[in-house]
């Protein structure tokens, strides 16, 4: 316990203690109930009486998860000694079973990382606890700070703990998009709470010889990016957002890949794409689009809109001051007047641009 | 569990056979949780019996109405401190009759992000666990784990620790 703990531990049980509770408060209460005076309605999920609805639906799509992983997993096999669930796929090599104990790995040198992120996504949506932790390597480690690298898990029995309690809180994990780079995966993921509610970050792991050896939190989850609000007009209210549409899931997650890490954890909505002018266009058809996103964050100021060229193919590039500040896709422009800084300049001035930064709500 | 604390384990299970007994064993811890995080007794007693009234219409369906109540009183303090950051653009005064090192951290905690200093609270007032204040804000414990991590370090940081 530091220092601060200790503090903290005193100090607000002193600041509670000034609290007084009203020793008649029971006769208020028990008056607005019996008069019915409604109260202010409030958002609450319901801790108890879903849980058992929302854990089915999870074991299902599990269970389907886990289907469809053991069918792009070769060389990963799960053996258990203990049967009590099995899923059979096409591929008679393969064979998964969810007993809860005695799970046997091995692993051929063909595995790739999004292989083991793809059984990892199954194992813990299907809330499998040793099938999770059978794919964590003994001295596994859990960077949680995308800024400073700090540790939060250090060997199995620590990582253990974090996944335990990730998977006793009834989360489920998606995968929106992976990035493979030699032994690492760099993914975008959606957690979905147990009543819901949509949180996105970027994470990357680190795969020797099939199993997890190390696992980044690249960005903290937040809120997953919502593509439109009825914080920001509606095309038809104003026509200058009549070219608005609102920007994929994917497209969102790979810009969001390179927002700047030294501003803090940082995401992205109102996110929209403009179609550029085919005169806009190089000869590769590069920039397909505009994007203009709203930038959020702890440490980044409100109100902060980015636009960034994005190809299909072809690099993101950062259009206006606040992409150049807050993502690192200004690397990009290299030296000042090369021809892909004049380039972006260029592209900056367009009426495309000027339009994908107002759709955001810039 | 410290003495004066939120005792909604008490009511975990099969639960309270009567509103009135909730309100016996959970209104004051309620009360004093709640003035953490508002710190004014008007609002935090005015949380909390707002949050009785909607424990009470669904009373009969609840298995853990103490965990519940926890909920709805700590909803109903967010809204409040949103609002004052929307409306009114500034923090109450620091209860009286504080020591000096409880009154400097009052005044920490309020330059906290919200959700850092909800779990803080429920953390190191409430005696909850990650996943635990996790399900009452509905967020990741992940998320709630580096929200305490970076609260830890700015605090350390104000209080010079």
């Amino acid at each position: 316990m530091s220092r601060v703990e200790d503090r903290l531990r005193r100090d607000l049980h002193q600041i509670a203690d000034r609290a007084a509770p009203s020793p008649t408060a029971w006769d208020a209460i028990r008056s607005r109930i019996d008069s019915q005076e409604p109260a202010e309605e409030t958002e609450i999920i319901m801790l108890t009486e879903d849980r058992p609805t929302t854990r089915r639906r999870r074991l299902v799509l599990g269970l389907a998860a886990a289907a469809a992983a053991v069918a792009v997993i070769v060389g990963v096999t799960l053996v258990a000694q203990d049967d009590e669930t099995e899923v059979t796929t096409a591929s008679d090599a393969t064979q998964v079973t969810t007993a809860s104990d005695a799970t046997q790995v091995s692993t051929a040198s063909d595995v790739t990382p999004a292989d083991v992120l793809d059984a990892y996504i199954a194992a813990f949506n299907a809330d499998d606890l040793d099938a999770v932790m059978a794919l964590f390597a003994d001295d596994a480690v859990v960077l949680n700070d995308p800024v400073t690298g700090t540790l939060r898990a250090e060997g199995i029995d620590e990582v253990r703990d974090v996944q335990s309690a990730e998977i006793s809180f009834g989360e489920s994990y998606e995968v929106v998009s992976v990035d493979s780079v030699g032994n690492t995966a760099t993914f975008g993921r959606r957690i979905r709470t147990p009543s819901g509610r949509c949180y996105a970050g970027t994470n990357k792991v680190t795969v020797e010889r099939g199993k997890i050896v190390r696992w980044d939190v690249l960005t903290h989850s937040q809120p997953c990016p919502q593509a439109a609000s009825d914080s920001v007009p509606s095309a038809a209210a104003d026509p200058a957002r009549a070219a608005c549409e609102p920007a994929s899931v994917e497209l969102v997650d790979a810009v969001s890949l390179g927002l700047a890490k030294e501003h803090g954890p940082g995401f992205l909505d109102q996110a929209f794409v403009v179609e550029t002018a085919p005169a806009d266009r190089n000869d590769d058809g590069h920039p397909a689009h505009i994007l203009g996103a709203r930038i959020n964050g702890e440490r980044i100021p409100e109100g902060t809109v980015g636009t960034w060229a994005v190809g299909d193919p072809g690099p993101i590039m950062a259009l206006n001051a606040d992409a150049q500040e807050f993502s690192d896709w200004s690397a990009a422009a290299g030296p000042p007047n090369s021809p892909t800084a004049t380039r972006i300049q260029e592209l900056a001035a367009t009426a495309t641009a000027a339009t994908a930064e107002t759709c955001a709500g810039g | 569990m410290m003495e004066g604390m939120p005792q909604a384990e008490i009511v975990a299970g099969p639960g309270p056979t009567s509103l009135e007994v909730l309100y016996r064993t959970e209104y004051a811890g309620m009360v004093r949780l709640a003035f953490t995080l508002v710190g004014t007794n008007a609002e935090a007693e005015e949380i909390v019996q707002d949050s009785f009234v909607a424990v009470a219409r669904r009373f009969s369906e609840l298995r853990q109405p103490g965990a519940y109540l926890r909920q709805v009183v700590v909803h109903g303090c967010q809204s409040v401190l949103r609002r004052r950051r929307l409306v009114q653009h500034r923090e109450p005064a620091p209860p009286q009759g504080l020591t000096p090192e409880a009154d400097l951290l009052w005044d920490v905690l309020g330059h906290l992000s919200e959700p850092q200093r909800i779990a803080v609270v429920l953390r190191y007032y409430g005696d909850l666990r990650a996943s635990e204040i996790a399900a009452v804000l509905d967020m990741p414990s992940a998320t709630v784990r580096s929200h305490l991590r970076r609260a830890l370090a700015a605090l350390r940081k104000e209080l010079g620790e």
